[in-house]
């Protein structure tokens, strides 16, 4: 088995792209938990249930972070188009 | 130097992808343990002492079940919001 079968083989060049893809999503969610636990459970993070409060607040996070690096995104490149 | 490189079977693609898997969840969990530990060291320990009383070891435990409560509520809320992102374009 060289290293050349398993660059050519196609069923095993479409599973490392999904994994790929299931490893950046992943990597996506542990930055946003360390992120919104520090925002939401600063204080309270050894609560013994979170409240829907807590809920809330972190699904809100999660929402207005993605909202964030949008619009970031966005502005950054108009700048770059605008030469900047 | 030939063109025909020899094709992996079935058992090699299957045992190439288990231990693909296998590797990426020992990757995820030590991901999760190191902030586990980070985060609830910071919340519960202010001066260490010279064991973990008790009262540490319970707020350490509900610190780490509470910070993967946090984990699946982003996680699912990341997937919906991915789902809508779709939707709309």
């Amino acid at each position: 088995m060289s290293l050349n079968s398993l660059a050519n083989d196609p069923e095993l060049q479409k599973f490392v792209a999904a994994k790929e893809l299931e490893n950046q999503l992943a990597a996506q969610v542990h930055h946003l938990t360390n992120i919104c636990f520090d925002k939401c459970l600063e204080s309270s993070g050894n609560v013994s249930e979170l409240s829907s409060r807590h809920t809330t607040c972190l699904q809100n996070c999660v929402d207005r972070f993605l909202d964030c690096t949008m619009l970031i995104t966005n502005r950054t490149i108009q700048r770059m188009q605008q030469g900047r | 130097m030939s063109l025909d490189t020899p094709k992996l079977d079935t058992n090699q693609r299957q045992q190439i992808m288990s231990s693909v898997q296998q590797q990426m969840a020992i990757q995820n969990a030590q991901e999760i343990l190191q902030k586990l530990s980070d985060k609830c060291f910071k919340a519960c320990i202010q001066k260490p002492g010279s064991t973990l009383s008790s009262s540490d070891q319970k707020c350490i435990s509900q610190c780490s079940d509470r910070y993967m409560d946090a984990w699946n509520i982003v996680s699912r809320a990341y997937g919906e919001r991915i789902k809508r992102e779709q939707l709309r374009h």
